[in-house]
């Protein structure tokens, strides 16, 4: 799904056919770019947890 | 752009006129129709003083059911949208951000998601189950009559939209919240209805999957 920002009416974007966009207000963008840092800092703090805990097993 | 809001409820009492007030305070919102699917409560009365037109179906036949007779018996406009009778907190910002993306983005279909923080990127690469949209009325005659059952037709609209080439858009409704089914019907049946609605929109998927979405013209 492709991200489109809310913009003036006057900048209005031509979204292509056959294609499902998200539309986001900057607040909205931000929040979204934390969220998605968030779960990849846990996914790595799991990923190293895992493999250290894997290590100790061999 | 203005559009006909058509909400299908089925015992909502306590929700709906909030949501009609909403609705009937959006400039956006030509008229609203509330389609009654043979209630037991005062829904219907809720909605007609909160402003609604109200149309009373005898059975209780399913979202999918009143929907389709709130399109084809009750609007004419070339925009139409749904609404779910149980949210608690819709505002009329929130319609006018579904309304604006519309015209913006020249979209056929948009969609308002709610806001569910951390978890939102789960929802962004799921299929997108929302009962509140904003339509061009020619997407909704390419959904076969069949489909319009239950929780199968959010399923069906994707698809609609999908095989036509249209231009979706979907937007983040912040705030938005819904008195989901075990708040409705206490823990066990709402959790049963919760697998009931995920099954059907699963089967609903499958069955789009084997006939190729192959769909005649019912709703012109």
């Amino acid at each position: 799904m492709a991200t489109a920002q809310t913009q003036p009416a006057e900048q209005a974007q031509v979204v292509p056919k056959g294609s499902v966009v998200l539309i986001l207000n900057e607040d909205q963008k931000k929040t979204l770019r934390n969220t998605f840092f968030w779960w990849m800092l846990l996914s790595l703090a799991l990923g190293v947890v895992a493999g250290r805990a894997s290590t100790r097993l061999v | 752009m203005r559009f006909e809001a058509i909400v299908p409820a089925y015992n909502e009492a306590p929700t709906v006129g909030r949501v009609v007030a909403a609705l009937c305070a959006s400039p956006s919102v030509s008229r609203v129709l509330l389609v009654d699917d043979g209630s037991k409560d005062a829904t219907c009365d809720y909605a007609r003083a909160a402003g609604a037109h109200v149309m009373r179906l005898k059975k209780n036949g399913g979202k999918g059911n009143a929907m389709l007779a709130g399109l084809l018996r009750g609007t004419t406009s070339d925009f139409v949208g749904f609404f779910d009778a149980d949210l608690l907190t819709l505002m009329p910002g929130h319609v006018e951000q579904l309304a604006s993306a519309c015209v913006r983005y020249d979209l056929d279909m948009v969609c308002g998601l709610r806001d569910y923080g951390l978890a939102n990127p789960v929802q962004l690469f799921g299929p997108i189950i929302t009962g509140e949209r904003i339509f061009r009325r020619d997407v909704l005659s390419m959904i076969s009559p069949s489909s319009w059952s239950g929780y199968a037709i959010e399923t069906a609209m994707n698809d609609a939209a999908r095989r036509a080439d249209r231009r979706v858009g979907c937007v983040l409704l912040s705030g938005l919240e819904i008195r989901n089914k075990t708040a409705k019907q206490g823990w066990f049946s709402g959790m049963r209805s919760h697998l009931r609605m995920a099954n059907e929109i699963r089967r609903a998927e499958r069955e789009l999957v084997r006939t190729d979405g192959h769909s005649a013209n019912a709703t012109g």
